[in-house]
């Protein structure tokens, strides 16, 4: 054996720690990709990012309160389409961005996932982290405020906080509503079964579940661009005196 | 006093603990580690970013063209410079989507969402998705039926720990244009660099708007966005209504 000249092994351990802690000070612990959100836990649920396409919704109804069923039957109702506010290219929400708006794409990231319809502009923010803002400062809106979280092989979101508008199947959506949404997926990550829990006390008699599907478009697809000009629906607004339709446009 | 070199357990607990602490990437590192054939992770860019103070910072003056120029200062119809008085156009008033690069650099932030081959890039306010495939695509062949899209469409590719993202094919729809009032041309490219500073705490990005027919040469400004922590902040989601008589009245 060689005996080599060296420090003592205790000054080489205090001079490999110091250097290793002034490297560290200088470039930061590890690289960017470490510096980014340090979220814990991680509520991403892997395979859900990805392109999605409904093919089926099931065959559940809703016990609608007499209340509700009045509502639905007032002339001016179509269906779960606001089909004057979708010619004006207005935003519809919840649930029509996970229905007929799609395919839908769902991205994910630590803090956060994203759900885009493809025939919409407004995405679903579906917080992993976030402390839920209280509803005295928060602007109720037709997608309302999501949080999630991965609760054994799936993701539950919860999701509250929406604008009056249309829910499920042109059911009255209130600022009352709520919605729990399981995601799970199925088929080893061929198809998403997304199962919808509604309660409104002003709405349902009792809490209207059901489960719709959707099978995975694959990874090379090309997002197709949703651009609505109500203009080019018959409606819109133009410059005084130049509306081809002949209306007077308000003016200041 | 000098001994035989032979590493302890505490020697080699510590070393062990301090390449778990660095992580990967780190340059400190890069001669000491193992050889495995590990991929390189690259940076995650998402979050919610607001921009900072003095955020933009242009290159210069642009170059225009005789081109750009002209279209610049178009003839408006009567209805329309009534309009332009008030500080009405067609998109305000019709709730039409804002696009890039003009919603990546305004005063309200963005969100980014990465997941590796995908990054979405989502302005707080009334705007479409940018779609940006990280997958190894590129642009549509100039033979394809491609359709001409809002934010046109991006692909992106690492150089180091920078995203560099090229948009083509542009759609010329009403509002802001690339730069001022300028159209969207078929012969535009935006290129947009993306790196992380100061611990990933900053977003940077170099922005280059490069049109033959409207600039003499490529004009290129730098942007700059601060990280909003994530167990606090949110995006708002704005709506727009056409119908609201209140939108044509200033």
């Amino acid at each position: 054996m060689i005996n080599v000249w060296v420090p003592t092994q205790r000054k080489l351990l205090a001079a490999f720690t110091s250097f290793m802690t002034a490297t560290l000070l200088v470039t930061g612990p590890g690289s960017t990709s470490m510096a980014a959100v340090q979220a814990s836990p991680d509520n991403r649920l892997p395979g859900l990012s990805g392109y999605w396409r409904l093919t089926d919704k099931g065959t559940a109804q809703p016990v609608l309160t007499a209340q509700a069923k009045a509502e639905m039957g007032k002339p001016d109702r179509k269906g779960d389409i606001d089909v004057e506010g979708a010619r004006w290219c207005v935003f519809q929400g919840m649930p029509y961005v996970m229905d007929n708006a799609g395919p839908i794409e769902i991205r994910q990231s630590p803090a956060e996932a994203i759900i885009i319809a493809e025939h919409l502009a407004v995405p679903r923010h579906i917080y992993f982290h976030l402390k839920r803002p209280t509803a005295d400062i928060f602007d109720f809106t037709p997608v309302g405020m999501s949080t999630g979280k991965r609760v054994g092989n799936g993701l539950t979101v919860n999701t509250d906080m929406f604008a009056n508008g249309l829910g499920p199947n042109g059911i009255p959506r209130t600022e009352k509503s709520k919605l729990v949404e399981r995601f799970q997926l199925l088929q080893g990550g061929r198809k998403l079964a997304v199962t919808a829990t509604w309660t409104d006390p002003g709405v349902f008699v009792k809490p209207y579940v059901y489960t719709w599907t959707y099978e995975r478009i694959p990874e090379n697809y090309t997002v197709q661009e949703y651009y609505c000009d109500p203009r080019a629906n018959g409606v819109g607004n133009y410059p005084p005196g130049e509306d081809p339709r002949g209306n007077a446009t308000p003016q200041k | 006093m000098f001994r035989p070199l032979s590493l302890s357990c505490k020697l080699r607990t510590v070393i062990a603990a301090v390449f778990l602490v660095s992580g990967c990437g780190n340059v400190a590192f890069a001669a000491a580690r193992p050889s495995a054939p590990a991929a390189k992770a690259h940076p995650d860019l998402s979050g919610i970013w607001e921009p900072t103070s003095g955020s933009m910072k242009p290159h210069g003056h642009p170059a225009f063209t005789p081109k750009a120029t002209a279209a610049m200062s178009p003839t408006l119809t009567p209805g329309e410079a009534v309009w332009g008085q008030n500080g009405i156009d067609a998109s305000d008033a019709n709730c039409l989507p804002r696009r890039q690069p003009w919603m990546l650099v305004q005063s309200a932030p963005i969100t980014i969402v990465h997941d590796g081959n995908k990054m979405i890039l989502l302005y707080e306010k009334r705007s479409a998705p940018m779609h940006v495939y990280i997958d190894g695509r590129d642009h549509p062949d100039e033979n394809a039926a491609a359709k001409p899209t809002l934010n046109g469409h991006a692909v992106g590719h690492w150089e180091g720990d920078e995203l560099v993202v090229e948009s083509v094919g542009f759609a010329d729809h009403p509002g802001h244009g690339p730069l001022n009032s300028l159209p969207y041309l078929p012969t535009l490219k935006i290129t947009e660099r993306f790196r992380l500073e100061k611990n990933g705490q900053e977003l940077h990005a170099q922005f280059t708007i490069g049109d033959p027919q409207l600039f003499e040469t490529p004009y290129i400004y730098d942007f700059t966005w601060h990280r909003l922590p994530y167990r606090t902040n949110y995006a708002l989601v704005e709506l727009c209504d056409a119908r609201d008589p209140a939108r044509l009245k200033y």
